[in-house]
């Protein structure tokens, strides 16, 4: 293990432990047949046994496993049409469009499903209008077939992303050295530009399989109506199912969703690895030629519309308008219901003061410090190739397996397990640690993204010169990186602004975030605060995007 | 005094045994090119000297410092090896100007400000740049990036100091005038000069000697002269200077020479390898020494013209040997037709 200093290793250390010490303790919990603080407790298979012959745990599976298919069903085809018209056509507005389209990536699918439960939902505002209008509403908000149309639409910008950045690093060239061969551009399309932003679809659709089995807050809002439960619900539903902890129960609903998802996060790994290939391919420089739409212009300008407005305006319009009534119902008027009083309700209690600043606080904070744990996680593993980085390099990936929800209770176990630990669990610490740990890989992207922007001669010459490892780092590599780290700080944030499954379990006085309590109220049917801290959650994330936007910081690469 | 010495030095990445025992010494004031195609480990060998690689076995040394020993295990750390290195990218630190880059080194060294702010300007001063210390590195145009990254490796007055294709990056005329200055530089400052390159031309113009690689191993190590006058295997002498190719087979080998039999042909060379009769052989002939000649003699040839160039200075005429291709250079144009050749024994190397 020569070339690596004792720091790094102590931080390639730490890592591995953070990540594998509640993964460690969830499979640990599984094999139990109690809870592990309980004196009496044995090792078994019980807990699987009970949830694989248990109904609802089947109907949970078959239904996760229904979104996750028609998810990647709706999404991967939009979501690579889309990114085709935004980079290589002249849509009209792509411009002001590009950081629109992502706001289903950055505002929690809380917020967007309970917009869409007050927009659309039986008595939703938009709903009444069209009731009012042909005298019926045609749909069912709350139908396992709304469920999935909503998850694939809301994930049309995950997969935009990984596919746009693959057609933008795609240059013209490769294209016109097809056509100037004799391909027509149909065949162009289908021989030389789809094969080669392939690995790009695939990475993203593997991404939105295993997402489609995370999918949480939007089973909560729209699945509990009619009692479609999936995976990560029927695991916060378990608690209340036998009204003792069930913990063992958990840890095996959590080992069942990890087995499923491991794989994939893994197999997105290998399949980023074998896309390298292509870049090298991509042809010199990125110019792109522009392909005229003639005509159709308008028309994918209308679809791209139409998308914009069922995923973005219409939930979040319906949260703001939800906000400032008190409330909504056929033969109501704006005059009568508006009010501000859903906000200064907010202001009136302890717990959601609390709420909002912890927010704040663990975007700000916890994002910088989140963002320098990150950069001395890539300094450490930065241009080594040994054994020590190359497992540090699927373990950062493994946390993408675990969604927030079970991270969260993983971590709860880890501060119950460790007595010493116990008093940091009451503090924002806790939620810091397991946010930092569930965006893990995440956080990783953008800074190791950063770092292979640095030409290593930069640093070998620095060597060279004198400077010892840790002086290369400080003179030169953090100082070529500085603006890739602040902008890395903002998606941090807007990402911690955003989170809500995490702190789940982890809420208690002192560890409030508007994620978690728009969880917990939405489960106590207060809809009044939840519309309002929604939207203050909103802003918050506009915010950040604001920020972004002004400053010219790529919201994705 | 010798400042560098590499010995026996292996170096291996992965199953890839890149450098296969290269040995080389260097003196004070002296410029050794190393010299080889893409992939012979030139590279490796320079970064290896300079600790950017690590290798297998063998044994480095820096005046009177061990820098790498693979029998004691002893590996010195880059940074205090002590050495200047000019990049072949350059790798001037962009977010640093002209006069922080190069004093750099000196800070790391902890000068006394002064002291560093009057050697930063004696080196830029020397080397053209006064004016442009303020300037940051995009600001610059590539010749005198390239002067920075030179002043940067000398600033600290290392023992040695190591460049990696340092020209390549200027365009044709720039270079031609980089390597005069730059070897009378050298000279000038009395250092040790080891210097990689693929262009045998840059080669044997800025260095006192050449070591040649090939596939790791050094293929021959002497002077310009000796390199392009005596090369020891076909290897050396087809990569030093343009060649013509002939392939025949030896016959009535008499002492050193022999004749060289093609199909219809049948040349007077050298022999620079051990080879029977009727062996098959390959003779190197640089086009240099293909010269027109009035009409039959010993080693002439009547060949068809198959076309003449125009370089400016010089006409390069193309011949056809039964389908190889012969080129010589004239001060004159050639009319169409069949033209008497002569190749001297002595030009026509048998391999």
């Amino acid at each position: 293990m020569k070339n690596m200093s004792f720091s790094q290793k102590l931080v390639i250390a730490l890592t591995v432990l953070a990540i594998f010490l509640p993964i460690g303790l969830l499979l640990y919990q599984s094999f139990l047949d109690a809870p592990f603080f309980q004196p009496e407790k044995s090792l078994g298979l019980d807990a699987y046994r009970f949830i694989f012959e248990d109904p609802d745990f089947k109907k949970a599976f078959l239904n996760s496993l229904y979104i996750a298919l028609g998810m990647g069903i709706i999404s991967v085809p939009l979501g690579t049409l889309l990114a085709f018209l935004m980079i290589r056509t002249d849509l009209p507005g792509r411009k002001w469009l590009e950081p629109v389209l992502l706001i289903p990536v950055f505002v929690s699918p809380m917020v967007l499903c309970f917009g869409y439960v007050v927009a659309v939902g039986p008595v939703g505002f938009f709903s009444i209008w069209v009731q009012q209008l042909i005298g019926s509403v045609p749909w069912n908000i709350y139908s396992m077939k709304s469920i999935v149309l909503i998850a694939g639409l809301t994930h049309v910008p995950h997969v935009y992303l990984y596919s746009s950045s693959a057609l933008k690093s795609l240059g013209s060239d490769v294209e016109e050295a097809a056509r100037v061969s004799g391909a027509g551009p149909v065949r162009v399309a289908l021989t030389v530009s789809i094969p080669m932003v392939m690995p790009a679809i695939l990475y993203s659709a593997m991404l939105v399989f295993f997402l489609g089995f995370q999918v949480f807050g939007l089973a909560l809002v729209l699945g509990d109506p009619e009692g479609h439960l999936v995976l990560p619900t029927y695991l916060y539903k378990l608690t209340n199912k036998l009204g003792t902890p069930s913990y063992h129960l958990m840890a095996a609903v959590a080992m069942c969703i990890v087995t499923l998802t491991l794989p994939m996060v893994l197999m997105q790994r290998y399949l980023l690895r074998n896309a390298g290939k292509y870049i090298t391919l991509k042809g010199k420089g990125a110019r792109q030629a522009t392909l005229p739409l003639g005509i159709w212009r308008w028309l994918a300008a209308a679809a791209v519309f139409i998308w914009l407005l069922i995923t973005v305006f219409l939930p979040i319009i319906g949260v703001i308008f939800r906000s400032f009534v008190t409330h909504w119902g056929e033969g109501v008027t704006l005059a009568e219901a508006f009010t501000l009083g859903n906000y200064t309700s907010v202001f009136e209690q302890g717990n959601l003061i609390r709420g909002i600043v912890n927010t704040v606080l663990i975007g700000v904070v916890g994002g910088a410090l989140a963002g320098i744990c990150y950069t001395l996680m890539g300094l450490a593993t930065h241009r080594k190739n040994n054994g020590w980085t190359r497992a540090f390099d699927y373990s950062v990936m493994i946390p993408r397996a675990v969604p927030g929800l079970l991270a969260g209770l993983a971590f709860l176990w880890v501060f119950l397990f460790f007595p010493p630990l116990a008093p940091l669990r009451q503090t924002l610490f806790s939620l810091w640690l397991a946010y930092s740990v569930v965006w893990l890989a995440y956080g990783m992207r953008l800074i190791s993204s950063s770092l292979l922007q640095v030409g290593p001669e930069l640093e070998e010459c620095a060597r060279v010169t004198g400077a010892t490892p840790g002086q290369v780092d400080r003179h030169v590599t953090i100082p070529l990186i500085k603006y890739g780290l602040l902008a890395s700080w903002l998606m941090i944030f807007m990402i911690f602004e955003r989170e809500y499954s995490t702190g789940v379990y982890l809420l208690g006085p002192g560890t409030e975030v508007i994620g978690s309590l728009l969880v917990s109220l939405w489960g106590a049917g207060a809809i009044e605060l939840v519309s309002s801290l929604s939207v203050i959650n909103i802003l918050l994330v506009s915010v950040g995007m604001g920020i972004a936007l002004r400053y010219g910081v790529k919201l994705h690469d | 005094m010798t400042e560098l010495t590499v010995k026996d030095l292996n170096v291996t990445l992965g199953n890839n045994h890149i450098l296969k025992g290269a040995s080389l010494d260097l003196k004070k004031g002296e410029i050794v090119a190393l010299l080889g195609p893409s992939g012979s480990g030139k590279t490796t060998l320079l970064r290896s000297v300079a600790g950017l690689e690590y290798p297998s076995s063998g044994n480095i040394t820096i005046g009177d410092r061990v820098v790498y020993d693979g029998a004691s295990k002893i590996e010195m750390p880059v940074d205090i090896r002590a050495l200047g290195f000019v990049f072949q990218s350059y790798a001037l630190w962009p977010h640093r100007t002209v006069f922080e880059n190069v004093a750099y080194g000196l800070k790391l060294r902890k000068t006394p400000e002064s002291e560093i702010a009057s050697r930063v300007n004696e080196v830029l001063g020397n080397l053209g740049l006064g004016q442009l210390g303020d300037r940051h590195p995009h600001q610059l145009s590539g010749g005198q990036q390239q002067r920075v990254a030179l002043a940067r490796a000398l600033v600290y007055k290392p023992q040695v100091i190591l460049l990696d294709e340092p020209l390549s990056n200027l365009d044709a005329k720039l270079r031609e005038e980089a390597r005069i200055w730059l070897r009378q530089l050298i000279i000038e400052l009395n250092i040790a000069a080891l210097c990689v390159t693929h262009d045998q031309a840059e080669a044997m113009a800025m260095s006192d000697r050449i070591v040649l690689l090939q596939n790791g191993i050094i293929e021959q190590a002497g002077t310009p002269q000796e390199m392009y006058e005596t090369p020891r295997s076909l290897f050396v002498a087809e990569f030093m200077g343009t060649n013509n190719k002939l392939k025949g087979t030896v016959e009535t080998a008499v002492g050193n020479m022999a004749m060289l039999v093609g199909d219809g042909w049948a040349l007077k060379g050298m022999l620079c390898n051990q080879h029977k009769n009727k062996e098959a052989a390959v003779a190197v002939v640089r086009t240099e020494r293909l010269a027109l000649a009035d009409g039959p003699g010993e080693n002439r040839l009547q060949l068809p013209l198959v076309t003449s160039l125009y370089l400016g200075n010089t006409w390069e005429y193309v011949f056809d040997l039964n389908g190889t291709q012969l080129r010589g250079y004239g001060p004159l144009p050639l009319p169409p037709g069949n033209h008497w050749v002569e190749i001297p024994a002595a030009a026509l190397w048998i391999f």
